[in-house]
């Protein structure tokens, strides 16, 4: 159970940068995905539910738990390699230290790394894998260990299309609720068109859709009549319909080709 | 999980170059370039390899420091993961941390007593052992303590209020430190008082007597007038003293411990 209220996180205290602006989201027994271009805060939603980032306004629930003062909960976990480098150490080592600390069974997460194919990864220090790798094995860390809520940074990034489908499958067979932010589509069809879809721009956050309507989905300059959902951004307010509009969501490859396009069309 | 620590701690090439292996050049130039003009003495070989020894050691240690100071920085966002959403509380934290200092520090003091047993019983032409072997490696452990506690402060302090800029710089006043007093106590004279309160100067002083078996001199620079000396006792509170208080505000920075970017401090 994961509850975001008006969260606003701000970097650098001095220019007082606004990387989350008000986010309000609730996730109960589901598996979401939030899309957006690079930059847009899609990270620091996943490592303020973390507690990882400082929260200038608004509350992070875990669980009924505050993260602030949340302590000793094994069933938050995260594919961010940056929460597993509490030790030099290698990644088998480190598999079985973080089993250790969350009364979890190692050999789950070895069957995993298994069924990937990557059991050369166990020798190397994780800072030494390839960006694809690093993220297998952080992927294999938050989908194991009896966690129910993992949060999946880019879990495809850097990863061939082989262990992309091996991955995709694991995520889908989690027992548990998935916050997973991408910027890629073209995965988000294939594997996961039943789960309900979040825009972020500018650490601003719309949803009301799903995986599967993304080639219905058009975005518009302004209020476009019948919008489903909307944000406020430096370009002004654009909004989210479906089945028409100005700038179909398929229209480009990935989110960053829509963005430059409805930056354009601006 | 100090095992892990433990581990990691001891498959570090830079804590066994930085540690043994150049301190080890230190030992030679005590044992021949140093040591010209000492008298021919037994009284004034041993006090000699004493001082030498203890300086080394210090040295020695001072790398473990600089080893845990950069383990903290690197896992500035995993220490507020695994307290959050792991059964790891804070205080195994710190006593994993300490724990597997104490078993390194165990470990480098005896290998440096034995380097200069070693290299000084050849230098003299006669066996000189460390007179009491046990203290030598309490004194070790507890310095280690002390040292990472040191280390712990100066990298919680960088992270929590001063940026991360200067970590790579700031995370080598283990050493600076290390080299200022012992040499400081090597060849010159520093107050009593100084002695005292320093905790790098205690723990010269404690491995002077572990290694001598007589009470520490306050001044080096003449090892055979030995009538000005050091009480070894009040080094030793003086040294547990500092490293309970810096346990203390570890726990403290550690608990408030900011997560910050790797890349700010990269850009050096």
């Amino acid at each position: 159970m994961l509850e975001v209220e008006n969260l606003v996180v701000e970097y650098n205290a001095k220019e007082r940068k606004r990387v989350l602006d008000n986010i309000t989201f609730t996730l109960s027994k589901q598996k979401a995905v939030v899309v957006g271009p690079n930059g847009s805060g899609k990270s620091t939603f996943l490592k303020a539910i973390l507690g990882l980032v400082p929260i200038k306004e608004g509350r992070v629930m875990v669980f009924g738990n505050n993260v602030k003062n949340v302590k000793n909960e094994v069933r938050v976990s995260s594919n961010l390699l940056e929460v597993y480098e509490l030790v030099n150490l290698s990644v088998k080592d480190i598999i079985f230290l973080y089993a250790d600390l969350k009364r979890a069974n190692a050999d789950e997460v070895l069957t995993k790394i298994k069924e990937v194919e990557v059991e050369s990864i166990l020798k190397s220090k994780p800072w030494r894998l390839s960006t694809g790798q690093q993220k297998i094995f952080g992927n294999v860390m938050a989908l194991s260990m009896n966690s129910k809520l993992a949060l999946l940074d880019e879990p495809f990034e850097g990863i061939d299309q082989v262990r992309r489908k091996k991955i995709a499958q694991m995520i889908q067979e989690f027992d548990g609720e998935i916050v997973m932010v991408t910027h890629e589509f073209d995965v988000l069809l294939k594997y996961f068109k039943d789960w309900p879809l979040y825009f972020m721009i500018e650490g601003k956050l719309a949803g009301g859709f799903r995986v599967s309507d993304i080639p219905r989905i058009y975005m518009n300059r302004e209020e476009k009549p019948g919008y489903i959902s909307k944000i406020n951004t430096r370009y002004g307010t654009l909004s989210f319909t479906l089945n028409e509009g100005e700038v179909s969501l398929t229209s480009a490859t990935n989110w960053e080709g829509i963005f430059e396009k409805i930056s354009g069309e601006l | 999980m100090f095992k892990q620590f433990t581990k990691a701690l001891m498959s570090s090439p830079q804590l066994w170059g930085w540690g043994i292996l150049f301190t080890i050049f230190w030992l030679f130039m005590g044992a021949y370039f140093f040591s010209r003009g000492v008298p021919d003495s037994n009284n004034v070989d041993l006090a000699f390899t004493s001082a030498w020894f203890s300086i080394m050691v210090v040295l020695s240690l001072s790398t473990l420091g600089i080893t845990v100071a950069f383990t903290i920085y690197y896992s500035t966002r995993s220490i507020p993961y695994v307290l959050k959403y792991t059964k790891l509380t804070l205080n195994k934290y710190v006593e994993s941390l300490l724990v597997s200092s104490m078993i390194v520090g165990l470990l480098f003091s005896a290998i440096m007593a034995l380097l200069t047993m070693g290299v000084y019983s050849f230098r003299f032409d006669y066996v000189l052992m460390p007179k009491d072997f046990e203290l030598l490696l309490g004194i070790g452990a507890l310095s280690s303590v002390f040292m990472t506690t040191l280390a712990t402060l100066l990298m919680t302090t960088m992270i929590n209020y001063l940026g991360t800029k200067n970590v790579q710089y700031i995370s080598f006043i283990p050493l600076i430190l290390s080299y200022l007093f012992g040499f400081s106590q090597i060849f010159g004279q520093l107050p009593s008082l100084v002695l005292y309160v320093s905790p790098f100067n205690d723990i010269i002083s404690l491995f002077y007597t572990s290694y001598s078996g007589s009470s520490p001199l306050i001044s080096y620079q003449s090892v055979s007038n030995q009538s000005s000396t050091l009480n070894p006792v009040i080094s030793l509170l003086s040294l547990i003293g500092w490293s309970l208080l810096l346990c203390v505000v570890d726990l403290l920075l550690l608990k408030r411990l900011k997560s910050t970017s790797l890349e700010e401090g990269r850009m050096v």
